[in-house]
């Protein structure tokens, strides 16, 4: 049994990568026109609001399976609190903080009308944070990252959100300047 | 493109923008699936190290398959 709780925590994690790359690369995409292509900015936006209901299933799976895997030795403590492991303490650990960050996003952009808007925008800049140490946890613990299939578009995935996200501080900066 | 004229944007709506972002998710999701059912012990770097140890780590895996045995006899 725990060899499919294995397998279907390293298949959880794989679409928890996507969905969250899909979940960013549609926060970028109305600024950056990543998306212009392909649909309206506004239907852009619709998919990034509900970007959570495929981050959030793939993220519990893949978080269930790895308690329900004896042989992982993965703890409720070491869900919420990074760096607890006995083996593997970085890769696991920013899969933790990982975790912690997207459930900090997701549920402050839930309480969006209690914050204020600018307390609203910094938590909702922590999901580039999330996003990275996302990335380092799948290429550090990653079993199928081995896969040079899997490794190319986890990678290229990377490399086209890292661009779209510098074309938008490069946005943000020129505007601020020009109101300055 | 001329000066003053928009950039239009792909005609795919919300909804079947919704729609693929599941069926990826869960094409990766299943496509993930049977590339570990087929490659089970693959080590990570991660965990690599742990494999140096004598106790097992979660990226020594065992099976229930029968063994492949081949006697080659002299």
């Amino acid at each position: 049994m725990d060899l499919f709780f294995w397998e279907v925590a390293r298949a959880s994690g794989l679409a928890a990568y996507v969905a969250l790359c899909i979940a960013v690369l549609t926060g970028l995409a109305p600024r950056t026109q990543a998306l212009g292509f392909l649909a309206t900015n506004r239907a852009v936006r619709a998919l990034h609001d509900w970007s959570p209901w495929i981050v959030l299933p793939a993220a519990i799976t893949h978080i269930v399976a790895l308690v329900l895997d004896a042989t992982a030795r993965i703890s409720l403590v070491d869900l919420v609190v990074p760096f607890q492991t006995s083996y593997g303490q970085l890769a696991i650990g920013l899969g933790t903080i990982s975790l912690d960050l997207v459930v900090i996003v997701i549920v402050t952009t839930w309480l969006r009308r209690a914050l204020s808007n600018s307390w609203w925008q910094w938590m909702h800049r922590l999901s580039y944070v999330g996003f990275v140490t996302m990335f380092l946890h799948a290429i550090l613990s990653g079993t199928d990252l081995a896969s040079p299939v899997i490794a190319g578009l986890s990678w290229a995935a990377a490399i086209a959100i890292g661009y779209y996200s510098l074309e938008r501080a490069g946005r943000s900066l020129a505007v601020a300047k020009a109101r300055a | 493109m001329g000066p003053g004229r928009k950039k239009r944007s792909g005609p795919v709506p919300a909804w079947a923008l919704k729609v693929a972002s599941v069926v990826m998710t869960f094409s990766v999701f299943g496509s993930g699936l049977g590339y570990a059912s087929t490659h089970l012990s693959t080590t990570s770097a991660a965990t690599s190290t742990a494999t140096s140890t004598t106790t097992l780590t979660s990226a020594v895996r065992t099976t229930t398959r029968t063994a492949v045995t081949k006697t080659a006899s002299s």
